[in-house]
């Protein structure tokens, strides 16, 4: 009886609330000629009015690209892209890019506003966050510019940083993913659209947050952004990164690349929350998120730490990174990674201990609910001078409903006498006895499998920014509605 | 009207083909508080199950109304909402979610249900903080997890500040004695004499007489074999603890 | 790349040289069809995700010859093999030695039958086995084998059979000028509610290169019990892959213990079907390596059914340049609920020059299951190596015996005492050779 009313009701729900991202803003773009070649290469170069050299860098990797092949090693299976299909590039068509946030087309600020981002400075996380935004294949709007500037640090697009600070971006971009590190990455060197580009001079504390948020919204279209965040000696920065795109039946790809450069006891904390459209429950459209993100800690003491929420993306390839070539250097990874209906992830990180007691911390929590699979994969590698480093690696995977997967693929390479590597994996699902109490006390199953898998995840969501972890706890029940029952 | 009315009640286990409840019957008024006591494997765990509505039993007969509503016709959290609590026997834990986190989810469905505005974090803290005193109950034991990390004494303190954050009207303990030494014993006694009132009916389940002498029922059952074979006051169970369950199953227990 | 391909070729041919006497025409098919699949595979390289840690490159640069077709007259390396009293089954560069060999005289319930007589009997456990295209598919050194078997044995163990005496297959490779290659293929059958113990010696007599490539198939029906030890003690310049394919029935016990010492390169593999409910599924193993050793040990357990249950603790130590590779991987299938899987890898680095890969792996389908692994590399507990130093030890042989009870606490895995002794025995005799080297240096 009262079951019946709210069977109906949920499945009312999950009709129209299950993506609530997915809206297409009606906007004029401005598109590249379909498809890859040098002439689309040219037009991308030509419209953001790059120096020489950018270009030259760009070509080098389109020829560096056209001897690569598709990797098929990940655990994860879909239609293969056809990158004669795609435009390059998209942008809302606007006059000149805006000087002031009263110039910015209305209908770009009432989408970021549908998406919950502040773009208007005096909102209610005024003064705690600066955000960057990226609409398709332009960064459209940057806020808090002026007061950033006051400390020294520089928060643009990318492609602004290109032609204003060129010796910064000709010193560092590729320094971390080089142009032929591998298939994804390399395309994204060429074809590369915008992205957010920060500089923290030396001893300063970035007194804000800065955040970057991403909204692929035009057909056909691939998001190639391309982000580079530098912290000088002794510098502080906290980066959040979150996008969404709408819902098509089509698969969009997303190949970006990040580089974290963190010299002498910098320390930079970036933080994503993924919620790219996932497709429909039968596994029709979606994104597939193809993502190189690297951080080298060069100097002695430095510290990178990832922290991500996967929940979206029809696909999802990604392995954050650190290269720990600084002594006393540390590398942290936090992630949460939620696959429902028939979505499939292949996630992980890569710790390459080079420096004097390094030391790196892997914690993993992998959520499949459907007939999704999930997989973790990473590389934990100590070289001969790495005296003293160390891991940790805790992998937990959760399975909700028999019909999906879970997998762990670690690789431990050590050849130093004096590291010590631990890795650690466990594989469970939420007992009855859990749910029963749960709904003893009033919750109902969909609530408790929320509250549980919330707690699950607890020791990566205590990692994540304030105003990121409400939202993401939101996000984490969200994607598994409809995964029991 | 009663509280709660049981009426021929027969279940059993969904995957084995085996009767446990064999037509029980059982009136309990608002204000009353009934013990049932009874030998291990009689069903008495059974029938807090089937009252809270746990998966994996099958009712094939009989009916249960509660408050005047078909009880055996709503989900789990649906009865909870409507005011029936059963106090674990074994607390199940919940890693990585704050007790209090869990404790507030759990009173503001109850009020959703009920069309009452939800508690915001701190009107909730306060109201935990008063009840949490009663039982001895300080900030750091409502910070951890749901029942990860606590005693046995703990966990039941922890049942019994639930029950009184969520004021249901009929609250059903299953062995809430069993694993307290005589100290907690009496502070999760007393919590619970304290929430005695003329609107809430008590199920008090228990296998010793000795939780007994702590909260004094009015009315003492004696289950055994799906059944309740006696029924009587409270000097009922003192004669139980004297002649023990032989006279019910057979044999000594 | 044709230089791959020439030494495919060439051992292929060195392989497929071999051929057992009087063999009925079916086994032609079955050897066709491993130098097939192998044709199609090719040696694997680094490129090859299941040999990523383990490089046959090596193989390539050496011109391995069919062993001839007498019986080399060796004696058997008593110092090599593992020391203990069973029913003796020889193997000569993987030629059966029937001389030396126990076929008769057995105690009731056990029959050992050489591979070319079994074979005539066909339609028995043999042809089964051979014919079985999962234990070759996607497995190159497995086809490699399957192109050229160069002999072996059936051993059965009949219903309810309960064998005390352990048997002992000792497989001897002569490294002379020479470098012969020998394909090994034994065959287990272990009927339901029977009890036995196979141990087998791998060792090599003489300086020089061989290389030995077997396949073994056991099967373990229901209810049986079956301890399975290995030593792989081969001569230091000899090439040693061996795959074990296991299948065990309803409510099997299975152990499997390998302890790795010798060869120039050895990859232990032992690929486990599950194919039963509550089986209790044991593959554990210690592995030393030093001088220019590389000892690679791969396993994966499949779980196929419902409620059963796998451990595996390997622990391994690495001296010199020795490197070591542990690839294990457990898959859950769908059906396969309440399955409750362990894995442990354990690493020492003994030397700055040494080199360990793990990979532990699951791959879960089934959402009832508590399944983990763990891995570890590192140094000695600092606790204890200053404790033993509080009480008077020299550093140096605080280690010693340090690495000497991490070693043996393995060996706890044994469930057969003569076994673990005899196992025992060579980890002393390693750590003996470990400590002549440091007073060497020193």
């Amino acid at each position: 009886m009262a079951a019946t009313v709210e069977t109906i009701e949920q499945v009312e729900q999950l009709g129209t609330e299950k993506y609530k991202y997915g809206f297409v803003t009606d906007i004029e773009s401005e598109m590249a000629p379909k498809g890859l070649s040098e002439e689309v290469i040219r037009f991308i170069s030509a419209k953001k009015e790059e120096p020489e050299w950018m270009l030259e860098w760009r070509l080098k990797a389109y020829e560096h690209f056209k001897t690569m092949e598709e990797p098929d090693w990940a655990k994860v299976e879909y239609t293969p892209i056809d990158l004669s299909d795609i435009y390059y590039y998209a942008a809302p068509k606007i006059k000149d890019r805006p000087n002031s946030l009263d110039e910015v087309d209305p209908e770009l600020l009432r989408t970021y506003e549908k998406l919950g981002i502040p773009l208007k400075e005096q909102e209610v996380l005024a003064g705690v966050v600066a955000v960057d935004a990226v609409f398709d294949s332009v960064s459209v709007a940057t806020t808090y510019r002026k007061k950033l500037a006051e400390y020294g640090v520089i928060f643009c697009s990318i492609s602004e940083a290109i032609k204003e600070h060129p010796e910064l971006v000709k010193k560092y971009l590729g320094s971390v993913v080089p142009y032929s590190d591998n298939y994804f990455a390399t395309l994204n060197c060429a074809v590369f659209t915008d992205g957010s580009f920060v500089y923290i001079p030396k001893g300063v504390r970035c007194p804000m947050e800065l955040s970057t948020y991403f909204r692929i919204n035009a057909e056909n279209t691939g998001q190639f952004e391309r982000t580079l965040i530098i912290a000088e000696e002794g510098s502080y920065v906290s980066y959040l990164e979150g996008c969404t795109a709408p819902q098509r039946d089509e698969n969009q790809l997303h190949a970006a690349v990040v580089e974290l450069v963190a010299m002498k006891e910098a320390e930079i904390k970036y933080s994503t929350v993924q919620n790219w459209y996932p497709g429909d429950d039968t596994g029709a459209g979606g994104i597939y998120n193809f993502v190189t993100k690297r951080g080298a800690c060069r100097g002695d003491s430095s510290k990178i730490s990832w922290t991500q929420v996967e929940t979206g993306s029809a696909v999802t390839w990604k392995y954050p990174s650190c290269i720990l070539q600084g002594d006393n250097s540390v590398g942290e990874f936090y992630s949460v990674a939620i696959t429902n209906n028939a979505q499939q992830a292949d996630t992980g990180t890569k710790m390459i201990h080079i420096g004097k007691n390094t030391k790196s911390t892997i914690i993993s929590k992998g959520i499949s609910a459907g007939k999704a699979d999930n997989t973790y994969r990473g590389l934990v590698k100590v070289l001969p001078g790495a005296e003293g480093a160390r891991n940790y690696t805790q992998c937990d995977s959760l399975l909700i409903g028999d019909q999906c997967g879970a997998h762990t693929v670690p690789y431990i390479e050590s050849r130093n006498p004096s590291a010590r590597i631990e890795h650690e994996a466990t594989t469970s699902k939420i007992s009855e006895d859990q749910l029963f109490y749960c709904s003893q006390r009033g919750l109902s199953e969909e609530d408790a499998v929320s509250i549980i898998v919330n707690g699950f995840c607890k020791e990566v969501m205590k990692e994540l920014p304030m105003e990121f972890a409400v939202e993401a706890q939101k996000l984490i029940g969200i994607s598994l509605e409809g995964s029991v029952g | 009207m009663a509280l709660l009315e049981i009426k021929n009640l027969h279940a059993s286990l969904e995957e084995e083909d085996k009767e446990i409840l064999k037509g029980i019957d059982l009136v309990i008024q608002p204000g009353e508080v009934h013990a049932i006591m009874g030998p291990n494997g009689s069903g008495k765990s059974t029938l807090s199950y089937v009252l809270a509505g746990r998966d994996g039993y099958e009712v094939t007969e009989g009916e249960v109304t509660f408050d005047g509503k078909d009880l055996l016709e709503l989900e789990a959290n649906e009865r909870a909402n409507e005011g029936v609590f059963l106090a674990f026997q074994y607390p199940v834990e919940i890693p990585g979610v704050p007790g209090m986190t869990f404790l507030r989810e759990a009173l503001n469905s109850k009020r959703k249900y009920h069309g009452e505005e939800e508690l915001d974090a701190m009107q909730f803290l306060k109201l935990v903080r008063e009840k949490a005193k009663a039982l001895e109950m300080g900030d750091d034991m409502l910070k951890r997890a749901v029942n990860v990390g606590f005693s046995g004494g703990e966990k039941k303190r922890n049942e019994i500040l639930q029950m009184a954050v969520l004021e249901p009207t009929l609250c059903v303990l299953d062995e809430t004695d069993s694993g307290l030494d005589i100290d907690a014993l009496k502070i999760v006694a007393d919590g619970v004499n304290a929430l005695r009132n003329e609107n809430r009916g008590m199920l008090l389940i228990t296998h010793y007489q000795r939780l007994l002498d702590y909260i004094q029922p009015d009315f003492v059952h004696v289950m055994a074999a799906g059944k309740i074979q006696r029924s009587g006051g409270k000097e009922l169970a003192l004669e139980l603890e004297e002649k023990g369950y032989a006279d019910f199953t057979g044999k000594a227990a | 790349m044709p230089n791959d391909m020439a030494n495919d070729n060439a051992l292929l041919k060195a392989f497929s040289a071999m051929h057992v006497d009087g063999a009925p025409d079916w086994f032609g098919a079955v050897t066709a069809a491993g130098a097939e699949t192998f044709e199609t595979l090719g040696l694997p390289t680094n490129r090859t995700e299941a040999w990523k840690y383990t490089s046959l490159r090596g193989l390539g640069g050496l011109a391995f010859a069919a062993p001839s077709a007498d019986l080399e007259p060796v004696e058997i390396p008593r110092d090599s093999v593992a020391d203990i009293k069973g029913i003796e089954i020889v193997l000569v560069n993987g030629r059966l030695d029937e001389s030396r060999s126990a076929l008769d005289n057995l105690p009731v319930g056990l029959a050992i039958t050489p591979l070319s007589k079994a074979m005539e009997r066909d339609g028995g456990a043999v042809k089964h086995a051979l014919q079985d295209e999962s234990a070759i598919d996607g497995l190159p050194l497995a086809a490699l084998s399957t192109a050229g078997i160069t002999g072996g044995v059936l051993i059965e163990v009949a219903r309810n059979a309960d064998i005390a005496k352990p048997i002992h297959i000792i497989s001897i490779g002569t490294a002379g000028d020479e470098p012969v290659a020998f394909a090994p293929r034994n065959v287990v059958w272990v009927g339901a509610n029977a009890k036995a113990t196979l141990v087998e010696s791998h060792v090599g007599v003489g300086e020089g290169s061989y290389f030995s490539n077997s396949v073994t198939h056991v099967t373990v029906e229901d209810e049986a019990i079956f301890h399975h030890y290995k030593l792989q003690n081969e001569a230091r310049s000899a090439y040693h892959v061996a795959m074990t394919h296991v299948t065990c029935g309803e409510k099997v016990i299975y152990d499997n213990f390998a302890l790795s010492c010798g060869s120039k390169l050895a990859r232990n593999e032992i690929r486990g079907k599950l194919d039963g409910s509550e089986i209790l599924y044991a593959v554990n193993g210690v592995y030393m390596a030093a001088a220019n050793q590389h000892l690679d040990n791969t396993t994966f357990i499949e779980h196929a059914k419902p409620n059963s249950q796998s451990r595996e603790i390997y622990k391994g130590v690495l001296d010199e340049n020795g490197r070591g590779v542990f690839q294990g991987k457990i898959l859950v299938q769908r059906p396969a609920q309440k399955t409750d899987g362990y894995q442990m890898n354990r690493a020492l680095l003994l030397s700055r020059k040494a080199e360990i890969d793990s990979k532990p792996e699951l791959e879960i389908y089934a959402d009832d299951v508590k399944c983990s692994h763990g891995a570890t590399v590192g140094e000695l507990d600092d606790n204890q190596l200053f404790y033993l130093k509080a009480r008077g030890i020299a550093e140096h042989d605080a280690r010693n015996m340090l690495i000497e009870a991490y070693l043996r606490d393995a060996l706890e895995e044994i469930r057969m005492d003569s076994v673990a002794q005899a196992f025992g025995a060579k980890i002393t005799d390693w750590l003996a050779e470990r400590a002549k080297r440091e007073d060497a240096a020193s």
